[in-house]
């Protein structure tokens, strides 16, 4: 097998699984992936893509769901604080870092300048 | 999708409440025979509806009438859920059974299936009706767990090594797609082990 037909077969793999995602769970991943190695809080999260300080339904329902997929690694560091980030062991995020860290560095600067912009408003 | 989620959220409120006048009942049926037992007249209310209407029959018929209600609630699956999700599986040649608790059976082939767990609303999250799938157990996984946990990994499902199944938790506008990866999982891993 080519290795163009094996990545192909990846995309595709990750095209059609990421399809099947809500689209709040697509944002979460698109913008963990950007950011990687970097981890967030739930309220930096909620703030990147786009919600507004509604950090405690991410905390109980998707991410946890995401968790259980193993596509995202949540570290509780206490009871109300939690560090997210992509799980680069997972294949299909592998790839989906690669992609989005090779040609998503416009995005990825704007996901960072937010992220310093709400570190210094805190 | 909204709607159908307030469908849910409202049928998991009549189960509660269903649930809640059973046990209720069943209370109130203990505290009047134990009354009558022993002869107490402490309650006086005991004596005036025991002597008016035959009132241990109108108690044992009313839990029975709301333990059946509840049971055919626990049982089927809301209308509207069903229309969503029957027709579906059907259109696709699959056969599906339901069972009790709100748990829907689908099968791929007669002996090849996976089921659908309907949690009409949870309260720890918040969210109305979330669909947990879960894989047949898949009796070889022990042979090739690298292989299990790859094509776990192909369709975004969690490998559950200890119970040999593929599991996943989704919403409802997900449920059409995900199961289908479902599928794809339990085929591609069958088709492995053959």
């Amino acid at each position: 097998m080519l290795m163009t037909d094996l990545d192909s077969k990846m995309v595709y793999d990750l095209l059609i699984a990421f399809s099947s995602y809500t689209e709040l769970k697509r944002k979460i991943l698109v913008c963990l992936a950007h950011i990687y190695p970097q981890a967030v809080s739930g309220s930096q999260l909620s703030a990147l893509i786009g919600y507004s300080g509604q950090a405690r339904t991410l905390y109980r329902g998707v991410l946890d769901r995401l968790k259980d997929d193993t596509v995202i690694l949540l570290d509780k560091l206490t009871s109300k604080l939690y560090s997210i980030r992509i799980n680069h062991d997972h294949p299909l995020m592998r790839l989906l870092i690669e992609i989005s860290q090779e040609n998503g560095l416009e995005l990825k600067t704007k996901y960072l300048t937010l992220l310093q912009s709400g570190e210094m408003n805190e | 999708m909204n709607n159908l989620q307030n469908v849910a959220k409202q049928e998991y409120f009549i189960i509660k409440f269903l649930e809640i006048s059973v046990l209720c009942l069943a209370i109130i049926l203990v505290i009047f025979f134990l009354s009558t037992m022993f002869k107490s007249d402490s309650i006086q209310i005991t004596i005036i509806l025991y002597d008016s209407i035959p009132f241990y029959g109108f108690l044992i018929a009313s839990i029975g009438f709301v333990g059946g209600l509840t049971y055919w609630r626990w049982y089927r699956i809301p209308p509207a859920l069903q229309n969503a999700l029957i027709p579906y599986f059907e259109g696709l040649g699959f056969i599906t059974k339901q069972t009790l608790f709100h748990i829907l059976r689908v099968y791929i082939t007669p002996d090849i299936y996976f089921q659908i767990k309907i949690s009409l609303h949870k309260f720890t999250s918040n969210e109305d009706c979330l669909f947990y799938m879960e894989s047949m157990r898949l009796l070889t996984v022990f042979q090739n767990p690298g292989e299990f946990k790859r094509i776990a990994a192909q369709y975004l499902l969690c490998p559950d090594l200890v119970r040999q199944k593929f599991t996943t938790t989704c919403e409802l506008e997900e449920v059409h797609l995900r199961s289908l990866l479902l599928t794809s999982a339990i085929k591609e891993l069958v088709r492995i082990q053959k």
